[in-house]
């Protein structure tokens, strides 16, 4: 028996981020089968709302920790109170979603907590009494099944992989805890900017469509594809040469080193299908290539492939969705 | 200004689709793979150099680069390429794959950071065999040394204090740090300008990507200092704490129709795959 518990993550002052509730989903498939009790957890300054919030979504106990050092979220200071309340929660498997947040505080808990750390965790079971953690591996061109040696586990998980947890009807209890107490040598990081990249278009982790660009589209990749994105209710992706040619913010790049998106739909524009890039998308269930060169990679795993001049199929593409969508 | 690069030795990764299981699915089999270094920790190595020197001289070093790596002495190579780059010294610990896990390798940096009196640790943030982004906060933790993490520019405002720009969720955080800190970085660290030195004027524009060793560097390296230790003489007992027990190849996805007619495609999308 193990107990569990799942750190949440904030999308603004009401609301929790999607991401966090897949990895409730997750923390509650593991909390089912190893037997243990779900708690959730929400650290941050202001928070009760969201406290409120977490509360819905059937768990034992929520655990909130309000206190104004726990913003801007920063791992020196959330990593010593995540562990604070795991010992207090008895909580031997910490999970997070594999946000950039979850990735930058984790293995730090992991190594405050003498724990493992399960990076982008897609899925696990039990194997000869052992629970064994399943995660890709090489840019997801193999996959891994790892077994805990400590006493404590703390889990990354790729939420894309699991549906969002639903809100019940009935209500966690809630307790306030206090927050770890600031490390003066430690805590020398001094939060000074933050720059948003705003967008209008829906989160590519989150969207049921993908829209997504490679290089060749260069200066003109908002201009051709944002309306084909607007068309679909699409997300709009990009791959690292796309977004290191300058002309897309780094925030869009899909793959091993940005983000995994697992829509329904991915448009792949101009995308050659590097195996870096692929490891982003493998999640996808129909994959459709818009590219010049019959022989790139990405024509390969394709669903469906177009052939031909970018420039021109992508606004015929989106002339024919237009116009079926003012003939329906 | 003392800065540890730790380099890991990893099968080339544009050949991780030739990554085989052995029949038992006990173990990965990447003998037919090529190693190189991680590419994520040559940006690492890269940043190391530029935040040590003038761009316009870059023979001479303002501070000392220390690269190390863990492995069997087949790992030297990465070492000596580094040297050749442009590190002053180099050291391996010696160990092997099957002993060590993120935790281990993160006591064994902890140890040399402060034997060898670094003040800087600059790392890539993850491996692209292991992918696990782990070994950084890691050591930042061990060390009791804040972290930054997902590093992709870096001005330095004096030998120790730094302004630092990362990729977080929805956007980019600047923040400022002083050191001893651990660093870890993005690809995006190599563009043009996003390193700078105390040293290079401020409107030196780099090459964008790595710098490549000379031959006469390539030679020269070879008189560079290589160190070998083991983990006794740093004092260490390593406790693992993940295994892992199987793998699995996953089935790759099959192509199918080649198409050249947009029309086509939507009526195959609604009709066929009904994911509009």
């Amino acid at each position: 028996m193990a107990n569990v518990i799942v750190l949440l993550e904030a999308k603004d002052a009401s609301t929790l981020r999607p991401a966090c509730l897949r990895a409730i989903t997750f923390g509650r498939e593991v909390s089912q089968t190893v037997g243990g009790a779900l708690s959730l957890l929400l650290l941050g300054h202001e928070v009760g709302k969201l406290g409120e919030a977490a509360r819905g979504y059937g768990a034992d106990q929520v655990y909130v920790v309000d206190d104004c050092s726990l913003t801007p979220p920063l791992a020196e200071r959330i990593a010593p109170t995540l562990r604070n309340v795991a010992l207090l929660a008895n909580a031997t498997i910490v999970i997070a979603a594999a946000t950039a947040f979850g990735k930058d505080v984790l293995p730090r808990l992991a190594e405050l907590l003498d724990a493992a750390f399960v990076s982008e965790c897609i899925g696990f079971e039990i194997c000869s009494n052992d629970l064994l953690w399943r995660r890709p591996i090489s840019a997801g061109n193999a996959v891994a099944y790892c077994k805990s040696e400590s006493a404590h586990t703390v889990v990354s998980v790729r939420h894309t992989e699991f549906e969002p947890a639903n809100a019940k009807l009935d209500f966690s209890p809630i307790e306030v805890l206090q927050a770890a107490k600031a490390e003066p040598l430690i805590d020398r990081v001094e939060p000074i900017g933050f720059e948003i990249v705003e967008s209008s278009r829906p989160d590519i982790a989150e969207a049921h469509i993908v829209v997504s660009g490679g290089r060749p589209l260069a200066g003109r990749f908002f201009q051709v594809l944002g309306p084909l994105a607007d068309a679909l209710g699409a997300g709009l992706g990009a791959t690292r040469a796309a977004c290191d040619g300058g002309h897309v913010p780094s925030d869009y790049q899909v793959g091993q080193t940005g983000r995994v998106v697992s829509p329904d739909l991915y448009i792949a524009v101009g995308i050659s299908g590097a195996i870096q890039h692929l490891s982003g998308i493998k999640g996808a269930r129909i994959i459709v290539a818009i590219n010049s060169d019959p022989e790139a990679p990405i024509v390969s795993i394709a669903d469906y492939a177009l052939i031909g001049n970018l420039f021109e199929l992508v606004p015929d593409l989106t002339d024919e969705l237009n116009r079926r969508k003012r003939d329906t | 200004m003392r800065i540890l690069v730790p380099l890991k030795q990893v099968p080339d990764p544009d050949s991780a689709n030739k990554l085989r299981v052995s029949n038992d699915n006990l173990r990965l089999d990447n003998t037919a793979i090529e190693k190189k270094t991680n590419p994520f920790d040559e940006c690492a190595l890269e940043t190391a150099l530029r935040l040590t020197e003038d761009a316009r001289s870059p023979r001479q070093r303002h501070g000392e680069v220390v690269v190390v790596t863990l492995g069997p002495s087949d790992a030297d190579v990465t070492l000596r390429s580094a040297l050749a780059t442009g590190a002053d010294r180099a050291i391996r610990i010696e160990a092997s794959d099957d002993q060590i896990d993120a935790r281990c390798v993160a006591q064994a940096l902890a140890a040399l950071t402060l034997r060898e009196a670094c003040d800087l640790v600059l790392i890539g943030k993850q491996s692209v065999d292991g992918d696990s982004n782990e070994v950084g906060q890691r050591l930042a933790a061990r060390l009791g040394w804040p972290q930054v993490t997902f590093a992709s520019r870096i001005v330095a405002q004096h030998d120790s204090r730094f302004e630092i720009e990362r990729a977080v969720d929805g956007g980019t955080q600047t923040v400022a740090v002083q050191t001893p800190v651990v660093i870890t970085v993005d690809l995006r660290i190599v563009g043009p300008d996003a390193v700078r030195s105390t040293h290079t004027p401020t409107e030196y524009q780099y090459i964008a990507g790595l710098r490549f060793a000379s031959l006469p560097a390539i030679m020269q390296a070879r008189r560079k200092p290589l160190v070998v230790m083991t983990l006794d003489n740093l004092g260490i007992q390593l406790t693992r704490c993940l295994r892992y027990v199987r793998y699995e190849i996953p089935p790759s996805r099959i192509g199918g129709r080649v198409l050249s007619n947009p029309g086509e495609l939507m009526n195959l999308l609604i009709n066929e795959a009904k994911v509009l």
